[in-house]
């Protein structure tokens, strides 16, 4: 029994002192969660505020509640201590943007690549009727390959000044690619306010033809026939072509605008909204550049689709299998021309050569 | 190797800006380049604090990691210098740098970029040390002639430190020793904050008096 007793005297002892020690231990930690013993430098606080600009100091600076960062140099940002911002733009552009941007667009490339050689290269257009229907005046046709043009060469340039560190400076060394880069770089800031304008009147060109229809809805479920065998229904522009044209304006509207930013920095200068615009523009030109690859395989898979392009003149069975409501309409209104009259018109490459001999 | 430095003490910057106007002078900086700028914290308040800024020669620098033709290098010294003839003026160390410090000469219509200038450290470029080449486009070489940087040189306050690492954080250690961490607190004065006489120093000290 005394041992009991003992026992229990001894862990009531351990216990009470366990408590106070505990208690101790919690008054001495300060408010916030610190080891005991720190003693906080207010210096620590002041520097931290500069560094990390808590929203609620910076809502403080603004009405003048807390004294103002200044400085007597004058220039662009200088007035700002830290660019917090810096960091993460250089994390998207170096870790995301190349490594993604590389993945994205030799994935796209490639799987098409692929497809064309099982499939496009062996694909035949419709039999030919005989009969042709006119699809694009010249005006649109030119500024389908003036804006074509100008995007492929913008394209190259940019992914020459995004690729270039990583792909070809180990090939040409640092001297060579500067070249390279510089010459991008001038010919790029040139030809982009020719693509601006290129966007803008193609779009007031195309953007009624571009309406979508009730009919779209089935071409987009049947992936424009792929899946389900019969050819879905379509007017002028099927939904594949709507899609694309809609991301031309939507991302080429983007990287023109974004572009322009970046192309006058004395218009805007601060480093923000220049960090934003460099965002927009190499996304919308990723988005778009794998977008228009999908757009160019098809010009070449789909048989009968590229004349419609070049000469204004697609096949007739071409395009009442492609786009059945328009050769519906067209045939109603009787705007059928056969090839002979055609060819008498407008002349081939080959007839044309056939006279003059 | 020694690994080159600057530091800034804010207890001890007057804004002055001479390190400034040092450097537009030693280096011949272009104009609307300013390699070096004074940014006062709470102008006005109590506790107001200055820093002198300019390139901190970063170890990991991020103006080297997204520069599209990979114009940086680091120097035996841990400078951190680029070469203006593979520079193409697109500006994205710029958006990079946590400090400001690269800065780009107007060239030409719409504000076009220039090439890139920043602080050397007084470290010149990748032409031969001293050439006239090297002068013209980046300023002077003070380091090949066992000089360091003007602008912490003629610190009259020497709040500016540069020089290597090691020496650099002796010095200050040796302040924040002597005049304690605690300055910012208010009411806590250099008097009191000072918690023993050191070597050699005298009027300083609160155990002095």
């Amino acid at each position: 029994m005394p041992v009991m007793k003992f026992k229990a005297l001894l862990l009531g002892t351990l216990l009470l002192s366990l408590m106070l020690t505990g208690q101790a231990l919690f008054a001495a930690v300060p408010s916030h969660d610190k080891p005991a013993g720190t003693v906080e430098s207010p210096g620590t606080d002041y520097w931290r505020n500069v560094r990390q600009r808590p929203a609620e100091l910076v809502t403080l600076q603004k009405e003048g509640k807390r004294g103002e960062v200044r400085t007597q140099v004058r220039g662009i940002d200088t007035a700002v201590l830290i660019n917090e911002k810096g960091e993460q733009w250089r994390q998207y552009r170096v870790e995301m943007l190349i490594p993604g941007a590389m993945r994205l667009l030799g994935g796209v490339v490639a799987v098409l690549v692929i497809l064309y050689l099982l499939f496009g290269a062996r694909a035949k257009a419709p039999e030919d009727s005989g009969n042709r229907l006119f699809r694009f005046t010249g005006y649109e046709r030119t500024m389908h390959w003036v804006m074509a043009g100008a995007f492929l060469f913008l394209g190259l340039t940019g992914l020459i000044l995004l690729f270039g560190r990583p792909l070809l400076i180990p090939l040409l060394g640092k001297e060579t690619f500067s070249t390279i880069a510089t010459t991008s770089k001038q010919l790029h800031d040139l030809a982009g306010p020719l693509f601006l304008v290129a966007v803008l009147l193609f779009m007031l060109r195309f953007w009624k033809r571009n309406l979508f229809q009730k009919h779209d809805v089935k071409w987009l479920l049947t992936a424009g026939g792929m899946m389900g065998g019969a050819h879905p229904k379509a007017g002028f522009f099927n939904m594949g072509e709507k899609l694309l044209f809609w991301s031309v304006v939507l991302f080429g509207l983007a990287i023109a605008l974004s572009g322009l930013m970046l192309l006058f920095p004395n218009f805007v200068q601060q480093r923000v909204p220049l960090e934003g615009a460099h965002l927009a523009h190499t996304l919308g030109a990723v988005a778009l550049l794998a977008a228009v690859s999908g757009h160019i395989y098809m010009a070449f898979a789909v048989k009968g689709t590229l004349p419609g392009m070049t000469t204004g003149y697609v096949e007739l069975n071409w395009a009442r299998s492609h786009h059945s409501e328009w050769a519906k309409q067209k045939e109603e209104t009787g705007d059928v021309i056969s090839r002979e009259e055609l060819e008498r018109d407008i002349g081939t490459p080959s007839t044309t050569v056939e006279k003059g001999a | 190797m020694a690994r080159m430095k600057f530091y800034c003490d804010a207890e001890r910057c007057i804004e002055c800006n001479a390190c400034i106007t040092a450097c537009k002078n030693e280096n011949e900086v272009p104009w609307g380049v300013n390699r070096r700028r004074v940014v006062t914290i709470n102008d006005g308040e109590p506790g107001e604090r200055s820093l002198s800024v300019a390139c901190m020669h970063c170890s990991d620098a991020p103006c080297a990691a997204v520069c599209p033709v990979d114009c940086f290098y680091t120097t035996d010294d841990g400078v951190v210098l680029h070469d203006k003839d593979i520079c193409i003026g697109c500006g994205y160390c710029f958006y990079a740098c946590p400090f400001g410090a690269p800065q780009f000469p107007q060239d030409g219509a719409f504000g076009t970029r220039g090439k890139m200038d920043k602080c050397t450290f007084c470290a010149g470029g990748p032409e031969p040390d001293g050439s006239p080449e090297e002068h013209r486009k980046y300023g002077s070489n003070r380091l090949a002639e066992g000089k360091l940087p003007i602008c912490a040189e003629m610190c009259s306050t020497k709040a500016l430190l540069a020089g290597d690492a090691a020496v650099v954080s002796d010095i200050y250690r040796d302040r924040i020793i002597k005049r304690g961490a605690s300055v910012l607190d208010w009411g806590v004065s250099y008097e009191n904050a000072s918690l023993r006489a050191s070597k050699g120093m005298s009027g300083k000290s609160s155990l002095k008096r």
